[in-house]
């Protein structure tokens, strides 16, 4: 066990053991290293060639090769890359998002003012709704996509995908509507406000804590499925960021550079989206939002 | 006034959604002649022959000027699962990769969702091109073909890495056939003591084990034996073998054995074929498992050029050749959903002509044409080393790929090789589970 | 504030219910349109044979009676279960542990950043790239036991022992990140008088976290618990980056054998048949560990 380090006086409220505060500094040391020690290991190895790949996997060494980036976004034979994928990625997620966003708040906030009763039973709805497993509906899904025809679509998908996004929109925004300041409504109801200007003039923008939230653990969710978008989207060119990575070594014929710079670029660009956004996503979380 | 933006934008989606589910590109008119203007031909295909396909796009956009062609490139994965779906949508592709031995073209047949190619084989009469046996392989029961095969692989081969052999004084046989396992078993621990990982084979890539049976069995088994072993699954041929005869589980005990001696590199069964593709460009393998366009693949991975040389496995019965194995599955067809099934028609004669098969040879890096050619035609400006195996095939014979031949359903062995690999099952019982599901396909065909 | 402040009466700012009702709808609708909908339509395709063209004949039980006398159906189940639990555990004990590691101080603040990093990395970035990295030779974590000594040659997702344990732990790497945070948020909503009183009465950081921590942050634990059993049995991208549910069909769970029944061996009726199975499993989870949830809440 390493020494503990001496405990400073101004967190007066913890005076630990010894031996207990060692413990937890190596636990904090080991499990950060654990998890940024990956995403350090994809940047240098997405710099890196194949053959300096499997010499030094852990990528300290080699030559350097910035080349991959371009070649993932091409795409191995400039039909299908990173480029596109992104494209249909961002697509998937907007389309996303605003059914989601557009449809969620309004049943969040309209269900929030039925009578208790009815509230509950409207409310039932998106309860029961996440008990249902994935499993259970791809291939309904599947069939639904091949009768209208919108298999490959990036943008139908990102449809049913916002769909899929209501209940757990629902759930939250609607525990947060609950609490919302009655006198704010009863000023907008002097103002002559009818209460759908209401909802919107007053009660979106006094709530954009909690939409960003839930859009934001929304857009993690959406920005990282494969399970039905690998049934809904083949083509290689309506394919989404993780679908493309799953495709993506097969596709390169096992070119490990442009792989990892393909991981690079479905990794970094959220986590900085997350870094800007932290305190809203957190917040989200202790509101009551899963996955 | 809020609430009427607000159906609109309900509206709008639900519009978006049926828009996003029309097709631009226009529909062929049969009445009128050929035109590209405005047309887009979408063609699918594999990395390896997209090259080729687009070599051949070229020529027929100068015959049709203002065609557009879109290529779409699918893994192997895709073409043994998802690729049904694409090809019966709306968003089928006008020329589709459909290997003949792979789930999907069956099922395909079945719903009569292709069209009958009839006329493309008879403008480069690949009747005779093919020769009796492959033609008659590729039609349907209904004697017509839905299929044109654009290109043999040479598959079972074990590619060595020369610079490797030569750093550690290893001997390879003049004739490339490795004569017992002993003399393999001297090679693989050879490379082991140098600290490079011998024999790559991709366990978890769900065929790549199977090769290895595919390029033994005719080493094992009679050609009487391995004619019925590939058509026995049809309840019109009698079956006169069952895959719990030795001259079948010899193959699967001859594979454990090799799996006991530490032929293949650790964790094969742990790699798909990318990844021990990757492990061989790299250098870090001496062999890889491969077939007629491995050591492009590997080349272009590597991004050097790899010096390498091709060996066979050696054989069951001793004495016995073991040969590259024939795949004729590379083959593409027209879905009945194609928007410009005219047009692809015409990229098909085009790919299939014998000018096209000679050059496709060198487009593609080395892959076997599907149609027999002139010798002259064949080697003409043709790189010395990437026509070696082909030269090999074409002096000493190919055999049937069993695998490549039977349904997926039967011919996938790697689930059960790798049981046999692990302790939990033995090559007999392996028979037995291949006898049942032979006897299932014989009671549904 | 008033807390539910609509469920007070008579005010002027009332929204009539048909309003209400009405603008409630889509979502409403929505959701019953691609959960419900679909999951009937499960049920009706798993009494029937669909090769994923054409018509769909029915069948009756057959599908039902295939995976019940098919020994690998129980296998599955058996390794469904495997993952589930061994992931779901090791996801709630480490984030608790992670979680009380990093109640107070300034460090707190960015390590609860960085340690939610593996729930925001999509989940197939982070198996594809941990499949790679367990590889013998040439991945990193052999790269690094090699360094050390200790050879680099392991070759764990190559071992139908071994290959279930690796996936587990991967998805305990990026699964743990977010409960981490629900965990953290149930600490912070214990009032510090709590601890100041304990710690007069002379009790040490451990004792704290045991007597005082745990049993308050129980009932967020029952429920992450029941959520991670329901989301782990669900689970699908790690296996399938992965494994695909080998070697020798030794990580073959629930989802990834429906997806490979339906999508790879186009057996759509018997993959039906399995997600109505694996539903009532996964209903019976939730219904034991609701129950159990709220008991402990109580």
């Amino acid at each position: 066990m390493k020494p503990s380090p001496k405990s400073s006086p101004k967190r007066s409220l913890k005076l630990p053991s010894s031996a207990g505060a060692g413990a937890s500094w190596l636990l904090k040391i080991v499990w950060t290293l654990l998890i940024v020690v990956p995403f350090v290991q994809i940047i240098l190895l997405s710099l890196r060639s194949m053959a300096s790949i499997y010499n030094d996997p852990l990528g300290f060494s080699g030559d350097w090769v910035p080349r991959n980036f371009p070649d993932a976004w091409a795409g191995p034979s400039g039909t299908a890359g990173f480029g596109l994928y992104t494209r249909n990625s961002v697509l998937v997620a907007v389309v996303a998002l605003a059914v989601s966003t557009a449809l969620g708040s309004l049943a969040a906030y309209f269900t929030a003012t039925l009578p208790p009763k009815w509230r509950r039973r409207a409310m039932l709805v998106p309860l029961i709704a996440t008990t249902v497993p994935t499993i259970a509906l791809l291939i309904p899904f599947f069939q639904a996509f091949n009768l209208l025809g919108t298999l490959n679509s990036p943008s139908a998908v990102g449809v049913l995908y916002g769909l899929l996004c209501l209940p757990t929109t629902v759930l939250v925004l609607h525990a947060f509507f609950l609490d919302f300041p009655e006198d704010i409504r009863e000023a907008a109801a002097m103002d002559g406000l009818g209460h759908v200007e209401t909802f919107f003039r007053m009660v979106l923008p006094l709530s954009t804590g909690p939409l960003g939230a839930v859009g934001l653990l929304n857009l993690i969710w959406v920005w990282g499925e494969t399970q039905i978008g690998l049934v809904l989207l083949h083509s290689s060119d309506a394919q989404t960021i993780p679908l493309g990575l799953l495709s993506f070594q097969g596709r390169f014929v096992s070119n490990l550079g442009p792989m990892f710079a393909g991981l690079a670029m479905a990794t970094v660009p959220i986590i900085v989206v997350y870094i800007v956004f932290h305190r809203s996503i957190n917040k989200g979380i202790s509101l009551g939002g899963f996955r | 006034m809020k609430r009427r933006s607000y159906l609109a934008g309900v509206a709008g989606l639900a519009a978006s959604l049926v828009l996003t589910a029309c097709n631009n590109g226009g529909t062929e008119d049969p009445s009128e002649p050929l035109s590209g203007a405005g047309k887009t031909l979408v063609v699918q295909g594999s990395a390896y022959f997209l090259p080729v396909f687009k070599e051949v796009g070229a020529q027929l956009q100068q015959q049709l000027p203002g065609l557009q062609i879109r290529y779409d490139e699918l893994t192997g994965e895709q073409e043994s699962s998802t690729n049904l779906q694409v090809v019966t949508s709306d968003a089928a592709p006008d020329v589709a990769d459909i290997p003949t031995n792979l789930p999907p073209y069956r099922t395909l047949l079945k719903a009569q969702q292709l069209i009958p190619l009839d006329d493309v084989w008879a403008a480069n009469d690949l009747e005779n091109g093919y020769g009796k046996g492959l033609a008659n392989s590729l039609k349907a029961d209904d004697g017509r073909p839905y299929v044109v095969s654009y290109s043999r692989t040479l598959y079972g081969v074990v590619w060595y890495n020369k610079a490797i052999f030569s750093k550690l004084n290893i001997t390879v046989p003049a004739d490339h056939q490795i004569a017992s396992m002993a003399d393999l078993l001297t090679i693989t621990n050879a490379l082991r003591a140098g600290g490079y990982q011998p024999l790559a084979a991709g366990g978890a890539s769900n065929y790549h084990l199977t090769w290895i049976l595919d390029s033994l069995l005719p080493t094992s088994a009679t050609s009487e034996q391995l004619t019925n072993f590939v058509s026995n699954f049809n309840s019109k041929v009698p079956v006169t073998v069952d895959y719990t005869d030795p001259s079948f589980t010899a193959v699967l005990d001859r594979l454990k054995e090799m799996y006991d001696n530490k032929v293949f590199q650790d964790g094969t069964l742990g790699m798909d074929s990318p990844t021990t593709n990757a492990l061989f460009a790299s250098g870090k393998a001496g062999m890889l498992m491969g077939h007629d366009l491995s050591p492009t693949g590997a080349k272009k991975t590597s991004k050097t050029d790899l010096d390498l040389d091709f060996l066979f496995l050696p054989p069951i019965n001793p004495g016995v050749k073991t040969l590259p194995v024939n795949y004729a599955g590379n083959t593409l067809a027209i879905p009945k959903k194609a928007k410009n099934p005219a047009i692809a028609k015409e990229f098909l004669k085009l790919l299939m002509s014998k000018e096209n098969q000679a050059k496709a040879i060198k487009w593609s890096g080395g892959a076997a044409p599907a149609i027999d050619l002139p010798t002259s035609l064949l080697t003409e400006g043709k790189p010395a080393n990437e026509m070696a195996l082909l030269s090999y095939g074409a002096a000493n014979g190919t055999r049937d790929g069993w695998a490549s031949i039977v349904p997926a359903k039967l011919g996938t062995t790697d689930p059960y090789i790798e049981k046999l690999f692990t302790g939990k099952m033995t090559a007999a019982e392996i028979g037995k589970a291949l006898n049942g599901i032979r006897d299932e396909l014989r009671s549904s065909s | 504030m008033t807390p539910h402040a609509f469920r007070r009466r008579g005010t002027t700012a009332k929204v009539p219910w048909p309003l209400a009702l009405m603008l409630s709808l889509p979502a409403l609708v929505g959701i019953v349109v691609v959960f419900l909908v679909p999951f009937v339509g499960t049920i009706r395709l798993s009494f029937t044979t669909w090769f994923g063209v054409g018509e769909a004949q029915p069948v009756g039980l057959r599908n039902y009676d295939a995976l019940f006398s098919d020994p690998t159906f129980y296998s599955s189940i058996r390794i469904t279960v495997l993952y589930t639990l061994l992931s779901a555990v090791g996801i709630v004990v480490l984030a608790t542990v992670t979680a009380m590691s990093v109640r107070r101080g300034r460090l707190a603040t960015v390590l609860r950043i960085v340690w939610f990093l593996p729930a925001i990395a999509p989940g197939a970035a982070v198996a594809v790239f941990w499949a790679f990295a367990l590889q013998p030779v040439s991945g990193a974590v052999n790269g690094l036991l090699g360094k050390v000594g200790l050879g680099n040659t392991h070759a764990w997702l190559a071992s139908p022992r071994h290959a279930i344990y690796v996936v587990v732990a991967v998805t305990i790497w990026a699964g743990v990140a977010f409960p981490f945070l629900l965990v953290v948020g149930a600490i912070e909503r214990i009032a510090p008088e709590i601890y100041e009183a304990a710690q007069l009465d002379g009790a040490g950081a451990a004792r704290q976290a045991y007597h005082i921590t745990l049993p308050l942050i129980r009932p967020v634990l029952a429920m992450v618990t029941v959520l991670e059993l329901i989301w782990n049995f669900n689970s699908f991208t790690t296996v399938w980056a992965m494994t695909k549910g080998g070697p020798a069909e030794a990580t073959n769970t629930l989802p990834v054998r429906l997806y490979i029944d339906a999508f790879q061996n186009f057996e759509f009726g018997e993959a039906a048949a399995l997600g109505v199975l694996t539903s009532v499993i996964l209903v019976a989870i939730g219904l034991v560990g609701l129950r159990f949830a709220n008991r402990s809440a109580a």
